[in-house]
């Protein structure tokens, strides 16, 4: 074949593939290639005299995200959270400057542990806040433990406030007992729903949200399905599915799955006469656009944030966040924010001596933020997070799917009394 | 005798390095010795049998989960020498049986049925949660306590333990393909219908290297259990069994340091590019497409090439008698 | 009775949308020996394309027509400057394997990763009665379109003379080589063509793959059993394995759920057990 003859040249072929991958790989917009955040311009002074606080010295914070993979637009949404958080902190804390210390965990379970190794024994960072897998949430625990590192994680994995608790883990992000029981209670008891239909993806966070939907609906669960994850095709668990059978279907699945059931269950037609309730972040701002708006409109959800509450700490973080990156922020972003923000304040509880491990997380127990975009933020007394819910239902806006903020249920807790275990 | 005082350097040389690292690097190393060998049984089938898999991460899971689940659950009490050989047990009689139904293909379909293979059990560890705790993966396995290497710097004796594990497996796989039935294997990689005329029962050949294939697979395997404390699905996973393949191609097919090398090269790529930019996967992919086009035949063969009249010690090392 | 209806229909539907993705993959592996694991990429660009006209208003079946197009573009762009390159099966698999890495940053640098879909026209979403039950207009529309595409390219092979020469090649390619016929360009025709087809079944079938980095994996993976049912470089094998393996996968999962796994892969390696050439293979 005739081809080009600089292409017929391998070497040549090879040197453009690879400096056109690079050029493409720094180019890419938001995250600049640059791992490390900027720290202030005060890193380089030496210290003055003895007796001043050792403030030249940066704190380091590691960040684990997931920035690829299927988790990737949590990840993305993560990061500019915590940016945003770094803004609004000037760059440090304690009258130390802040350096952040960004790395992809590419949503898989091993490459969080590898890269939170690479946080703690090569960077040497003085705290981690991050992760959202809950894979990676069971994968990095013994190693975070061991290594004795305050870590503020945003992964579901409910064991980590239970069996596998350890005092430098803290969780910013509710458990999934703690994003099922309170929600469905509201269903029962504020919106009269007695029959629902649960329908969950198969593993475990949706197991454990149905336990707790169990405890609140008895045997009002008039159905189950479990669909595998990354099920392309629901016809066949949509066809055992009557409008007549339930007041409502509740959805357990997220990401791809949540938007092919959404999708395919309004092509069937159910969604006009069985509403949809999807649970956690089925409805979050930054997974919205995903959906066609018809399939998602008037579907309802509960949880950590609402992009359209209207007070003065909302309207500041919407505008930075939007600038950041350009649409709305959701749940992920926001519980990001926090906590950065929360690891900041208990550095600041300390003084800003972060030497000891024990010290610090002995602060993170104390730290109340308050004045949010959604009121008071605290840890519980098994490091899990206390914050009030949002009860969202879509609506469509220039023909844009977006939440309406419906109502509010404050300080909702992890349920840790009603379901001591994981199993 | 020369080859035992070699070892003897080589295990030196080896733990001197491993304590000389700082403390994430000499992680690092182990890492690399486990993907090591799990990229030599790999390459006993691929460089010297002429036999492509792309499901040794079954193999490979299999293994780190079946001592994963006797550690956790204290099965053995926590002897760890035993949930080892008890894995790698559990690991040779699946090879042993489906080495029967599978070695019926080759080429392509070969790679087909590996990868179907390690999807099966990618799946079957998703859903015996209550055995594997499926998605969320299995944690707590307990690291092996090696006393006497502990007294070592880092005092963590099982990442010695891996390298001193890693360099005599490396020692008797020489043997192994320096034996008759290495270089009948690698007889039958040339040409299958010739050793079949000169006699050689070509299915048993290949039936051995598959099962012994698969039993270093799953070694690395439990070795991979205990140095993260952890195993998920994805250990089964195509990505896994890929990057498997990759390993021994990269450092060269059919060398005894090219798998080695091979893990080296990948995993230090990987690190690096995780550390540079979130859009890791598109240079790591050109990576591969690289490798691919300039050095079809890996490093070694590559630098081998370049340097033609090598008399390197290494090369000579490096490259098996009849290749 | 009407959930046996739905069901058929859901997994003929499925079927025909798998035979689409597949049969030029085991055209071209058939052909050429050549394993190209980027197949999956196909689907995703042709879902991916097809997304952004959508969402530019632009008509729905131009828009899988656009989506389709692009996959074939890329494809022939590819096929020209890399994928001739890759000689022996081993570099075929690895380097097709990095494609997939690098399409996969590429659709997260071009459109995030926000998993998608597409939004079919209403008519299609009409339910039709069919038997004793209703069913979306949609996959009717599938299974009508597979079965066209099916029977044209049946007819292409049997009753015309490239047809014949695609055959040919199929059975000893060395000799039609001899003959003087540029399999070469035969066999790009047909990596192309299959492209085509591919990204036209990603756009069309999005509805039900979603629009997001990971197709292109889940689709290979999807393909190759396919394949391996079917049969190697067979037409009807394409069709007939896709039938089979959208048929079991569908009522597996209706019926077995919590089997869901396996009912994909088990049927795959129970056939290879005992046919492993697939049910029309050529080797």
């Amino acid at each position: 074949m005739g081809y080009p003859c600089f292409l017929r040249r391998p070497y040549a072929l090879l040197a453009s593939l690879l400096v056109s991958g690079l050029v493409l790989a720094a180019c890419t917009p938001a995250a600049a290639p640059s791992p490390t955040a900027v720290p202030s311009g005060a890193a380089a002074q030496p210290a003055a005299k003895p007796a001043e606080q050792p403030a030249a010295k940066p704190i380091r914070i590691g960040v684990p995200l997931d920035t690829t993979g299927p988790l990737s637009v949590q990840g993305k949404a993560q990061q500019h959270g915590i940016e945003v958080a770094y803004r609004q902190l000037g760059g440090q804390v304690a009258g130390r400057p802040l350096e952040l210390v960004h790395i992809d965990s590419e949503s898989t379970p091993e490459a969080g542990l590898r890269v939170t190794r690479r946080l703690v024994e090569r960077d040497q960072v003085d705290a981690i806040v991050g992760y959202i897998n809950s894979a990676t949430g069971y994968s990095t625990r013994d190693f975070l433990h061991q290594s004795r590192m305050p870590t503020i994680t945003m992964a579901a994995s409910a064991g980590l406030t239970r069996e596998n608790k350890s005092p430098y883990i803290w969780r910013m992000i509710p458990s999934t007992f703690q994003w099922a029981y309170e929600p469905a209670k509201y269903l029962r008891d504020k919106l009269g729903v007695k029959r629902v239909i649960f329908w969950g993806a198969d593993y475990a966070a949706p197991r454990e949200g149905y336990r707790a939907a169990k405890a609140v609906f008895g045997d009002g669960i008039v159905k189950e399905v479990w669909t595998p994850l990354n099920t392309i095709d629901y016809a066949p668990y949509l066809s055992g599915i009557r409008p007549g059978d339930a007041d409502m279907v509740i959805v357990a699945a997220w990401g791809a799955d949540g938007v092919r059931i959404a999708e395919q269950y309004s092509a069937a037609g159910l969604k006009e006469r069985l509403p949809l309730f999807g649970f956690a972040s089925y409805t979050s701002e930054e997974l919205l656009a995903g959906f066609p708006p018809d399939a998602i409109r008037g579907v309802q959800s509960a949880y950590v944030y609402c992009a359209a509450l209207d007070n003065p700490a909302n309207r500041e973080f919407v505008a930075l966040y939007r600038e950041r990156a350009g649409e709305l922020p959701g749940d992920y972003a926001y519980a990001a924010y926090l906590s950065l923000l929360m690891m900041a304040r208990a550095i600041e509880l300390v003084n800003g001596d972060t030497s000891d491990p024990d010290r610090l997380v002995q602060a993170l127990a104390q730290v109340k933020l308050e004045n949010t975009p959604t009121g008071t933020q605290s840890f519980d007394a098994n490091q899990g997070w206390v914050t009030d819910f949002f009860w969202r239902q879509v609506d469509v806006e220039g023909g844009k799917p977006v939440n309406r903020c419906v109502d509010r249920l404050p300080q909702v807790a992890d349920p840790i009394r009603e379901f001591p275990t994981v199993q | 005798m020369r080859t035992l005082l070699l070892t003897l350097a080589a295990l030196a040389l080896a733990l001197a390095l491993a304590s000389a690292l700082p403390a994430f690097y000499r992680t690092l190393l182990v890492l690399i010795a486990i993907w090591a060998l799990l990229a030599l049984s790999v390459d006993l089938l691929l460089g010297h049998t002429g036999l492509a898999s792309l499901g040794h991460g079954a193999f490979f899971g299999l293994g780190g989960y079946v001592a994963g689940i006797l550690s956790v659950r204290q099965l053995l009490g926590g002897a760890w020498v035993l949930e080892t050989l008890t894995a790698v047990c559990v690991v040779v009689l699946f090879a042993a049986l489906l080495g029967l139904l599978v070695l019926r293909t080759r080429g392509a379909y070969f790679m087909m049925v590996t990868l179907a293979v390690a999807q099966i059990l990618w799946g079957a560890a998703q859903v015996s949660r209550p055995l594997t705790g499926g998605d969320d993966g299995l944690r707590g396995v307990l690291r092996p306590d090696v006393p006497l290497l502990s007294a070592l710097p880092g005092g963590n004796g099982y990442y010695y333990l891996v390298v001193v594990l890693a360099v005599l497996v490396f020692v008797a796989f020489r043997f192994v393909i320096r034996s008759p039935f290495g270089y009948a294997l690698n007889g039958i990689r040339q040409s299958e219908t010739r050793m079949a005329a000169l006699g050689y029962n070509v299915f048993l050949y290949k039936y051995l290297a598959f099962v012994l294939s698969a039993a270093l697979a799953g070694f690395a395997g439990v070795l991979f259990v205990y140095y993260n404390q952890y195993i998920h699905p994805n250990a089964l996973g195509i990505l896994t069994s890929a990057q498997a393949l990759l390993m021994p191609f990269v450092g060269g097919p059919g060398t005894l340091l090219g798998p080695a090398l091979g893990a080296f090269v990948v995993i230090l790529v990987q690190d690096t590019l995780a550390g540079l930019t979130e859009r890791w996967q598109l240079p790591m992919g050109l990576f591969y497409i690289v490798v691919v086009l300039l050095m079809p035949r890996g490093i070694l063969w590559f630098a081998a090439s370049l340097l033609r009249s090598g008399r390197w010690r290494v090369l000579r090392l490096a490259k098996p008698r009849l290749a | 009775m009407d959930f046996w209806v739905v069901q058929l229909v859901n997994g003929v539907s499925y079927g025909m949308l798998l035979f689409l993705v597949a049969v030029g993959l085991s055209l071209v592996l058939g052909l050429m020996g050549y394993l190209n694991l980027a197949h999956g990429v196909f689907v995703a660009l042709g879902g991916y394309i097809g997304l952004t006209l959508v969402k530019a208003r632009v008509d729905f079946w131009l828009a899988v027509l656009g989506g389709a197009l692009v996959a074939m573009l890329v494809a022939a762009v590819l096929q020209q400057v890399l994928l001739g390159r890759f000689h022996s099966e081993l570099t075929q698999v690895l380097g097709t394997f990095g494609l997939i890495l690098i399409m996969m940053d590429v659709v997260l640098i071009v459109w995030g990763g926000v998993p998608e879909t597409l939004r079919l026209p209403p008519v299609l979403n009409t339910l039709v009665p069919v038997l004793e039950a209703r069913v979306p207009l949609y996959r009717l529309v599938l299974i009508l379109l597979g079965t066209l595409v099916f029977l044209g390219m049946w007819w292409f092979q049997e009753k015309t003379p490239y047809g014949a020469v695609v055959r040919a090649g199929l059975d000893d390619r060395q000799m039609v080589e001899a003959l003087g016929i540029n399999i070469g360009l035969v066999a790009a025709l047909v990596f192309v063509f299959g492209a085509f087809l591919a990204g036209a079944a990603g756009a069309i079938g999005a509805p039900i793959i979603g629009v997001h980095p990971v197709v292109p994996f889940d689709m290979l993976l999807l393909a190759l059993v396919v394949i391996v049912v079917g049969g190697l470089g067979s037409i009807r094998g394409a069709f007939v394995g896709a039938l089979i393996v959208g048929l079991t996968d569908n009522l597996g999962r209706a019926l077995f759920p919590h089997l869901a796994y396996f009912t994909l892969f088990a049927p795959m390696a129970l056939l290879l057990v005992f046919r492993p050439s697939g049910l029309f293979g050529r080797r």
